[in-house]
Protein backbone atom coordinates (compact mmCIF):
# COMPACT_ATOMS: atom_id res chain seq x y z
CA UNK A 1 0.00 0.00 0.00
CA UNK A 2 1.70 3.17 -0.87
CA UNK A 3 2.54 5.65 1.99
CA UNK A 4 -0.65 8.02 0.76
CA UNK A 5 -3.15 5.25 0.83
CA UNK A 6 -1.42 4.77 4.62
CA UNK A 7 -2.39 8.16 5.48
CA UNK A 8 -5.57 8.35 3.87
CA UNK A 9 -6.77 5.07 5.60
CA UNK A 10 -5.46 5.98 8.99
CA UNK A 11 -7.08 9.56 8.75
CA UNK A 12 -10.53 8.34 7.45
CA UNK A 13 -10.64 4.96 9.72
CA UNK A 14 -9.31 6.40 13.06
CA UNK A 15 -11.05 7.15 16.14
CA UNK A 16 -10.11 10.54 18.05
CA UNK A 17 -8.90 9.57 21.80
CA UNK A 18 -10.46 11.17 24.27
CA UNK A 19 -9.42 8.47 26.84
CA UNK A 20 -5.52 9.94 27.33
CA UNK A 21 -5.88 13.79 26.70
CA UNK A 22 -8.40 14.12 29.01
CA UNK A 23 -6.34 11.94 31.76
CA UNK A 24 -3.28 13.66 31.01
CA UNK A 25 -5.07 16.88 31.13
CA UNK A 26 -6.28 16.10 34.50
CA UNK A 27 -3.07 14.33 35.89
CA UNK A 28 -1.18 18.09 34.63
CA UNK A 29 -4.15 20.26 36.02
CA UNK A 30 -4.04 18.32 39.74
CA UNK A 31 -0.67 17.42 39.40
CA UNK A 32 -0.11 19.20 42.89
CA UNK A 33 -1.92 17.30 45.01
CA UNK A 34 -1.93 14.11 42.87
CA UNK A 35 1.94 13.87 43.32
CA UNK A 36 1.40 13.53 47.12
CA UNK A 37 -1.32 10.77 46.89
CA UNK A 38 1.18 8.99 44.60
CA UNK A 39 4.01 8.90 46.96
CA UNK A 40 1.51 8.39 49.90
CA UNK A 41 0.64 5.42 47.60
CA UNK A 42 4.29 4.54 47.35
CA UNK A 43 4.98 4.79 50.83
CA UNK A 44 2.27 2.41 51.98
CA UNK A 45 2.82 -0.19 49.47
CA UNK A 46 6.06 -0.13 51.22
CA UNK A 47 4.88 -0.50 54.69
CA UNK A 48 2.69 -3.58 53.59
CA UNK A 49 5.47 -5.02 51.83
CA UNK A 50 7.70 -4.63 55.18
CA UNK A 51 5.12 -6.16 57.24
CA UNK A 52 4.43 -8.98 54.96
CA UNK A 53 8.35 -10.04 55.19
CA UNK A 54 8.07 -9.57 58.68
CA UNK A 55 4.81 -11.28 59.07
CA UNK A 56 2.99 -8.38 61.01
CA UNK A 57 -0.72 -7.25 60.18
CA UNK A 58 -1.35 -5.57 58.08
CA UNK A 59 0.35 -7.29 55.50
CA UNK A 60 -2.12 -7.45 52.71
CA UNK A 61 -4.53 -4.65 50.53
CA UNK A 62 -7.11 -6.80 52.17
CA UNK A 63 -6.01 -6.60 56.20
CA UNK A 64 -5.01 -2.88 55.51
CA UNK A 65 -9.20 -2.63 54.11
CA UNK A 66 -10.21 -4.97 57.40
CA UNK A 67 -7.72 -2.38 59.67
CA UNK A 68 -9.37 0.74 57.90
CA UNK A 69 -12.58 -0.57 57.97
CA UNK A 70 -13.18 0.29 54.60
CA UNK A 71 -13.61 -1.89 51.29
CA UNK A 72 -10.86 -3.21 49.37
CA UNK A 73 -11.76 -1.28 46.67
CA UNK A 74 -11.20 1.97 48.03
CA UNK A 75 -7.77 0.88 49.56
CA UNK A 76 -6.84 -0.14 45.81
CA UNK A 77 -8.08 3.49 44.59
CA UNK A 78 -6.61 4.41 47.62
CA UNK A 79 -3.07 2.40 46.27
CA UNK A 80 -3.54 3.64 42.90
CA UNK A 81 -2.30 7.29 43.81
CA UNK A 82 -4.99 9.11 42.96
CA UNK A 83 -7.44 9.62 46.12
CA UNK A 84 -7.46 13.09 47.28
CA UNK A 85 -7.03 11.86 51.22
CA UNK A 86 -8.53 13.62 54.15
CA UNK A 87 -6.59 14.30 56.53
CA UNK A 88 -8.44 11.81 59.02
CA UNK A 89 -7.60 9.07 56.49
CA UNK A 90 -4.20 9.96 56.50
CA UNK A 91 -3.73 9.65 60.13
CA UNK A 92 -5.83 6.57 60.50
CA UNK A 93 -3.04 4.66 57.69
CA UNK A 94 -0.71 6.17 59.84
CA UNK A 95 -1.87 4.55 63.10
CA UNK A 96 -2.51 1.22 61.56
CA UNK A 97 1.24 0.84 59.49
CA UNK A 98 3.26 3.30 62.31
CA UNK A 99 4.58 5.55 59.47
CA UNK A 100 4.55 8.97 58.69
CA UNK A 101 3.41 10.23 56.29
CA UNK A 102 2.89 13.99 56.17
CA UNK A 103 4.36 16.28 58.20
CA UNK A 104 3.94 20.44 58.93
CA UNK A 105 7.02 22.06 58.95
CA UNK A 106 7.38 23.93 62.11
CA UNK A 107 5.35 27.22 62.24
CA UNK A 108 7.65 30.32 61.22
CA UNK A 109 6.80 33.90 60.77
CA UNK A 110 9.30 36.07 58.35
CA UNK A 111 9.48 39.53 57.64
CA UNK A 112 10.89 40.68 54.94
CA UNK A 113 11.48 44.42 53.72
CA UNK A 114 12.73 45.38 50.56
CA UNK A 115 13.57 48.78 50.28
CA UNK A 116 12.75 49.04 46.55
CA UNK A 117 13.70 52.49 45.60
CA UNK A 118 14.31 55.48 47.70
CA UNK A 119 15.71 59.00 46.54
CA UNK A 120 15.73 60.51 50.04
CA UNK A 121 14.84 60.11 53.48
CA UNK A 122 14.77 62.80 55.53
CA UNK A 123 14.12 62.96 59.77
CA UNK A 124 14.49 66.21 61.42
CA UNK A 125 17.68 66.02 63.01
CA UNK A 126 19.62 63.22 61.79
CA UNK A 127 20.58 60.82 58.88
CA UNK A 128 18.76 57.18 59.63
CA UNK A 129 20.37 54.48 58.20
CA UNK A 130 18.12 51.98 56.61
CA UNK A 131 20.03 48.65 58.75
CA UNK A 132 19.10 50.65 61.64
CA UNK A 133 16.75 48.59 62.81
CA UNK A 134 13.81 46.46 62.04
CA UNK A 135 12.30 45.68 64.73
CA UNK A 136 10.22 48.12 66.00
CA UNK A 137 9.60 49.14 62.14
CA UNK A 138 6.27 51.51 63.02
CA UNK A 139 8.66 53.33 64.68
CA UNK A 140 11.10 53.93 61.87
CA UNK A 141 8.13 54.76 59.41
CA UNK A 142 6.91 57.07 61.24
CA UNK A 143 9.90 58.73 61.49
CA UNK A 144 10.61 59.33 57.61
CA UNK A 145 9.02 61.97 55.86
CA UNK A 146 9.56 61.41 51.63
CA UNK A 147 10.70 64.03 49.71
CA UNK A 148 9.29 62.60 46.75
CA UNK A 149 8.53 59.41 47.82
CA UNK A 150 5.67 57.06 46.64
CA UNK A 151 3.50 55.24 49.00
CA UNK A 152 5.06 51.51 47.44
CA UNK A 153 8.86 52.44 48.55
CA UNK A 154 9.00 49.93 51.16
CA UNK A 155 6.90 46.54 50.98
CA UNK A 156 6.44 44.71 53.81
CA UNK A 157 5.57 40.89 52.68
CA UNK A 158 4.76 38.45 56.05
CA UNK B 1 -3.26 -10.94 19.22
CA UNK B 2 -5.58 -8.81 16.69
CA UNK B 3 -5.19 -4.99 16.16
CA UNK B 4 -9.18 -3.44 16.55
CA UNK B 5 -9.02 0.24 15.80
CA UNK B 6 -6.88 2.95 15.16
CA UNK B 7 -6.95 6.22 17.17
CA UNK B 8 -5.76 9.79 16.64
CA UNK B 9 -3.74 11.13 20.04
CA UNK B 10 -3.38 14.31 18.14
CA UNK B 11 -5.42 14.52 14.26
CA UNK B 12 -3.03 13.83 11.42
CA UNK B 13 0.48 13.34 13.23
CA UNK B 14 0.09 10.96 16.41
CA UNK B 15 -2.41 7.51 16.49
CA UNK B 16 -1.87 4.61 18.15
CA UNK B 17 -3.09 1.47 17.55
CA UNK B 18 -5.13 -0.66 19.85
CA UNK B 19 -5.30 -4.60 20.41
CA UNK B 20 -8.71 -6.92 20.77
CA UNK B 21 -6.85 -7.80 24.46
CA UNK B 22 -6.66 -4.53 25.63
CA UNK B 23 -9.22 -1.70 27.03
CA UNK B 24 -7.23 1.10 26.02
CA UNK B 25 -5.48 2.07 23.05
CA UNK B 26 -1.72 1.47 23.16
CA UNK B 27 -0.02 5.13 23.86
CA UNK B 28 -2.89 5.94 26.48
CA UNK B 29 -2.28 2.42 28.17
CA UNK B 30 1.84 3.51 28.61
CA UNK B 31 0.72 6.85 30.32
CA UNK B 32 -1.87 4.87 32.57
CA UNK B 33 0.31 2.31 33.62
CA UNK B 34 3.06 4.62 34.17
CA UNK B 35 1.20 6.52 36.67
CA UNK B 36 -0.25 2.93 38.27
CA UNK B 37 2.03 2.36 41.68
CA UNK B 38 0.45 -0.66 42.08
CA UNK B 39 1.56 -1.84 38.25
CA UNK B 40 5.32 -0.20 38.65
CA UNK B 41 5.75 -1.77 41.66
CA UNK B 42 4.46 -5.39 40.51
CA UNK B 43 6.74 -4.72 37.58
CA UNK B 44 10.30 -3.50 39.48
CA UNK B 45 9.79 -6.33 42.14
CA UNK B 46 9.54 -8.49 38.74
CA UNK B 47 12.61 -7.10 37.17
CA UNK B 48 14.90 -6.51 40.52
CA UNK B 49 17.23 -8.34 39.09
CA UNK B 50 17.82 -5.47 35.91
CA UNK B 51 17.17 -2.66 37.94
CA UNK B 52 20.12 -3.61 40.58
CA UNK B 53 22.19 -3.66 37.47
CA UNK B 54 24.98 -0.98 38.05
CA UNK B 55 24.44 0.90 35.07
CA UNK B 56 21.28 1.92 37.65
CA UNK B 57 23.13 3.16 40.35
CA UNK B 58 21.77 0.67 42.99
CA UNK B 59 18.59 2.87 42.83
CA UNK B 60 15.20 1.35 44.83
CA UNK B 61 12.09 0.05 44.07
CA UNK B 62 10.35 3.30 45.78
CA UNK B 63 13.05 5.84 43.83
CA UNK B 64 12.29 3.96 40.51
CA UNK B 65 8.73 4.03 40.95
CA UNK B 66 8.98 8.06 41.81
CA UNK B 67 11.33 8.70 39.06
CA UNK B 68 9.16 6.68 36.27
CA UNK B 69 5.73 8.95 37.26
CA UNK B 70 8.27 11.80 36.78
CA UNK B 71 9.46 11.12 33.75
CA UNK B 72 6.05 9.70 32.34
CA UNK B 73 4.73 13.09 32.73
CA UNK B 74 7.50 15.27 30.87
CA UNK B 75 7.33 12.53 28.15
CA UNK B 76 3.37 13.06 27.72
CA UNK B 77 3.51 17.07 28.01
CA UNK B 78 6.86 16.85 25.24
CA UNK B 79 5.16 14.10 23.35
CA UNK B 80 1.87 15.97 23.07
CA UNK B 81 3.77 19.81 22.34
CA UNK B 82 6.36 18.67 19.76
CA UNK B 83 2.86 16.32 17.61
CA UNK B 84 1.55 19.76 17.38
CA UNK B 85 3.75 21.79 16.84
CA UNK B 86 4.95 19.57 14.66
CA UNK B 87 1.89 20.33 12.26
CA UNK B 88 3.21 24.20 11.34
CA UNK B 89 7.26 23.97 12.35
CA UNK B 90 9.49 21.72 9.91
CA UNK B 91 12.25 21.63 12.14
CA UNK B 92 10.22 20.68 15.55
CA UNK B 93 8.42 17.57 14.53
CA UNK B 94 8.05 13.75 15.90
CA UNK B 95 10.80 13.22 13.90
CA UNK B 96 12.92 14.67 16.86
CA UNK B 97 11.42 12.11 18.96
CA UNK B 98 11.60 9.33 17.70
CA UNK B 99 14.67 7.56 16.14
CA UNK B 100 15.18 4.18 14.43
CA UNK B 101 14.88 1.49 16.43
CA UNK B 102 18.04 -0.48 15.32
CA UNK B 103 21.08 1.62 14.74
CA UNK B 104 22.38 1.46 11.06
CA UNK B 105 18.45 0.71 9.40
CA UNK B 106 17.25 4.37 8.46
CA UNK B 107 14.93 5.48 5.78
CA UNK B 108 13.45 1.90 5.07
CA UNK B 109 9.73 2.04 4.34
CA UNK B 110 7.54 2.25 7.48
CA UNK B 111 10.36 2.57 9.65
CA UNK B 112 10.39 0.92 13.21
CA UNK B 113 11.15 4.14 15.74
CA UNK B 114 11.47 4.35 19.45
CA UNK B 115 10.96 7.45 21.40
CA UNK B 116 13.03 7.27 24.56
CA UNK B 117 11.64 9.22 28.26
CA UNK B 118 13.09 13.07 29.28
CA UNK B 119 15.34 12.12 31.96
CA UNK B 120 18.33 11.65 31.73
CA UNK B 121 19.11 7.42 31.51
CA UNK B 122 15.58 7.07 31.31
CA UNK B 123 13.90 3.99 30.19
CA UNK B 124 10.70 4.39 29.45
CA UNK B 125 10.31 3.81 25.55
CA UNK B 126 7.41 4.77 23.28
CA UNK B 127 7.59 2.51 19.98
CA UNK B 128 6.19 3.34 17.14
CA UNK B 129 5.55 3.21 12.65
CA UNK B 130 7.45 6.15 11.02
CA UNK B 131 5.16 6.93 8.09
CA UNK B 132 6.74 10.17 7.99
CA UNK B 133 8.43 13.28 9.44
CA UNK B 134 5.17 14.30 11.58
CA UNK B 135 3.01 10.78 11.52
CA UNK B 136 4.10 7.84 13.17
CA UNK B 137 1.71 5.07 14.64
CA UNK B 138 2.11 4.02 18.17
CA UNK B 139 2.65 0.09 18.68
CA UNK B 140 3.29 -0.04 22.16
CA UNK B 141 5.71 1.18 24.65
CA UNK B 142 8.01 -0.32 27.64
CA UNK B 143 10.45 -0.03 30.60
CA UNK B 144 13.55 -1.15 29.29
CA UNK B 145 16.30 -2.08 32.00
CA UNK B 146 18.20 -4.42 29.78
CA UNK B 147 20.89 -2.77 27.07
CA UNK B 148 18.75 -4.97 24.08
CA UNK B 149 15.30 -5.95 23.65
CA UNK B 150 16.36 -9.66 23.12
CA UNK B 151 16.60 -10.69 26.58
CA UNK B 152 13.24 -9.81 28.41
CA UNK B 153 9.91 -11.36 27.36
CA UNK B 154 7.83 -7.50 27.71
CA UNK B 155 10.50 -6.68 25.03
CA UNK B 156 10.62 -9.29 22.49
CA UNK B 157 6.51 -8.53 22.53
CA UNK B 158 7.28 -4.99 21.99
CA UNK B 159 8.85 -6.17 18.88
CA UNK B 160 6.24 -8.32 17.89
CA UNK B 161 3.31 -5.58 18.25
CA UNK B 162 5.64 -3.06 15.72
CA UNK B 163 6.01 -5.72 13.59
CA UNK B 164 2.04 -6.51 13.87
CA UNK B 165 1.18 -2.66 13.38
CA UNK B 166 3.50 -2.71 10.34
CA UNK B 167 1.72 -5.62 8.65
CA UNK B 168 -1.33 -3.56 9.47
CA UNK B 169 -0.92 -0.90 8.25
CA UNK B 170 0.65 -2.23 5.02
CA UNK B 171 -2.18 -4.75 4.21
CA UNK B 172 -5.12 -3.21 2.65
CA UNK B 173 -7.32 -7.02 3.24
CA UNK B 174 -6.14 -7.21 7.10
CA UNK B 175 -8.72 -8.82 8.39
CA UNK B 176 -7.21 -12.03 6.34
CA UNK B 177 -4.30 -11.75 8.40
CA UNK B 178 -2.96 -14.55 10.77
CA UNK B 179 -1.70 -13.62 14.07
CA UNK B 180 0.52 -15.96 16.21
CA UNK B 181 -0.94 -16.14 20.36
CA UNK B 182 1.89 -13.82 21.94
CA UNK B 183 0.35 -14.22 25.48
Amino acid sequence: MSINNIKNRLKESSKQDNTWIERAKYRKENKAWLDISFAIAVKIMSAIKANKAANVFPKTQKELAEAMNCSPQYVNKLLKGTENLQLETIVKIEQILNITLIEVPEFQTTIQVQVEQYRKYIKPDELVSIESSFLNYDELFSSFSYESGPDNCLKLVA
Amino acid sequence: MKIIDTFAIVKESLYSIQFDTEELNEFAKCFELWNDPIYLREFFEQHKKDLNNKFWNGISIEEAIKKTKADARLFEEELLYIAESGKTERLETLSTLFEPLSKGVINENLEKDKAKGMKRHSWLRIYAIRIEANLFVVSGGAIKLTPTMNERNHLILELSKLQITRDYLQDEDYENLEFVELN
